[in-house]
């Protein structure tokens, strides 16, 4: 067996999975699964946050070791269940190691057409105000703030300002739009609902629950790790939203 | 409440399409939300919004357990957007606001029920866990005996 390919293949699945957002124990799981494949005296995979560690020994031969830095993470949910898939079939004997290797590497960016997931952030955006109580007008608001959102992050990809200052800008611009249509033209206009709603696609919803499930799998360097991402993301939502209230004039330092 | 409960479909079908959900997937994820969503509404009456979370917490978990066996697939899938509504997003924007307009005390309790919120959604993925490891642990024993 060519335990090399075996290794790369691992680690290929393993970054995958961590920069689609996943838990850590599943990660660790599916690396440890491939390496059993060569049922060697030692097979080792860490998985922390911001990167990934496995190795492969014994006896016969002198030990292969590979680590990967992974700096940019975004929740990919297809993608893990496809991993989920190719990792099955290999340890079912279904695929060799080469043809995992190759669907690993065939793994789509993404399934949907730009159009759709943009629509998709504004659809989010406006249904939350109707989940929240609200009425007509809060929707057809949330929608517009999700054509925002859809301009900003464009800018983001652009400049490359990252999610920090993004998150900022975005919340920012939300607050004082809503403050200011609210305080000018639609009185009744009930503007936590609509702020709420706009902010939901950037809460995050990811980052809490995976820091909890880490967490209490006694994955503490990654449930901090995510736990703190998920705390800095509150916090530029919050500045960003403090900004745009005293810039629209509804709220007071 | 029903145009809640069906916006909350809605609403979750398109956050699987923020994050990338299979395609097939798609409905069952927002069904996950719904049922969650529905379950927070009705129980938010009787014991309040902190023991609501961790109801309607265990529902969405333990459905996403179940469909995520039926179907063989990561429970994350269902997890991530099930749990979507019940996120506070609602109280850490109106501690901000409580804060910003000079409301210090409201701010705080906002804050306090944001932090207790996500202690619940927590505390739910920790029972629906540890309830399928157990009875993981009991269906590989009893072929056994």
């Amino acid at each position: 067996m060519d335990y090399n390919k075996l290794v790369d293949t691992a680690l290929l699945a393993g970054q995958i999975l961590l920069e689609s957002n996943a838990e850590t124990y599943r990660v660790e799981d599916v690396m440890n699964r491939i390496l059993d494949i060569s049922e060697l005296q030692t097979t080792e995979a860490i998985a922390l946050t911001t990167g990934l560690f496995l190795t492969l020994d014994d006896p016969s031969m002198s030990p292969i070791t590979k680590m990967k830095r992974i700096v940019h993470r975004d929740t990919n949910l297809s993608k893990i269940a496809r991993v989920n898939m190719i990792t099955r079939r290999l340890t079912e004997g279904k695929y060799t190691v080469e043809e995992a290797y190759e669907s690993l590497n065939a793994i789509y960016e993404t399934q949907y057409p730009l159009w759709m997931k943009n629509l998709s952030v504004s659809l989010l955006s406006a249904f939350f105000t109707l989940l929240l109580g609200g009425g007509i007008a809060e929707f057809l608001l949330a929608f517009i703030n999700g054509g925002i959102m859809i301009i900003t992050s464009k800018m983001e990809k652009r400049t490359g300002f990252g999610f920090f200052t993004h998150n900022i800008i975005y919340s920012c611009i939300v607050a004082a739009f809503v403050t200011i249509i609210k305080g000018n033209l639609l009185l009744k206009l009930n503007s936590d609902i609509t702020i709420t709603a706009s902010i939901f696609p950037l809460v995050p919803g990811t980052a809490i629950t995976n820091a909890f499930r880490d967490t209490l799998k006694g994955d503490y360097m990654s449930g901090l790790a995510k736990a703190s991402e998920a705390i800095v993301i509150a916090i530029s939502i919050a500045i960003g939203v403090a900004i745009g209230l005293v810039l629209a004039g509804g709220a007071r330092l | 409440m029903t145009i809640q409960i069906v916006s909350a479909l809605f609403a979750i079908m398109a956050a699987s399409i923020y994050l990338e959900i299979p395609k097939r997937f798609i409905f069952r994820a927002g069904f996950v939300g719904a049922l969650g969503w529905g379950v927070y509404l009705i129980f938010d009456d009787i014991y309040g919004i902190v023991l609501a979370t961790y109801i309607a917490g265990i529902v969405v978990s333990i459905t996403s357990h179940i469909i995520s066996r039926r179907v063989k697939t990561p429970v994350t899938i269902f997890f991530i957007p099930g749990l979507y509504p019940l996120v506070p997003g609602y109280r850490l924007y109106m501690a901000v606001f409580s804060f910003m307009s000079g409301n210090g005390p409201l701010a705080t309790s906002y804050l306090v029920d944001t932090i207790k919120i996500s202690g619940m959604i927590a505390l739910a993925i920790f029972t629906a866990d540890a309830l399928f490891h157990i009875i993981n642990k009991v269906k590989k024993i009893i072929p056994q005996n």
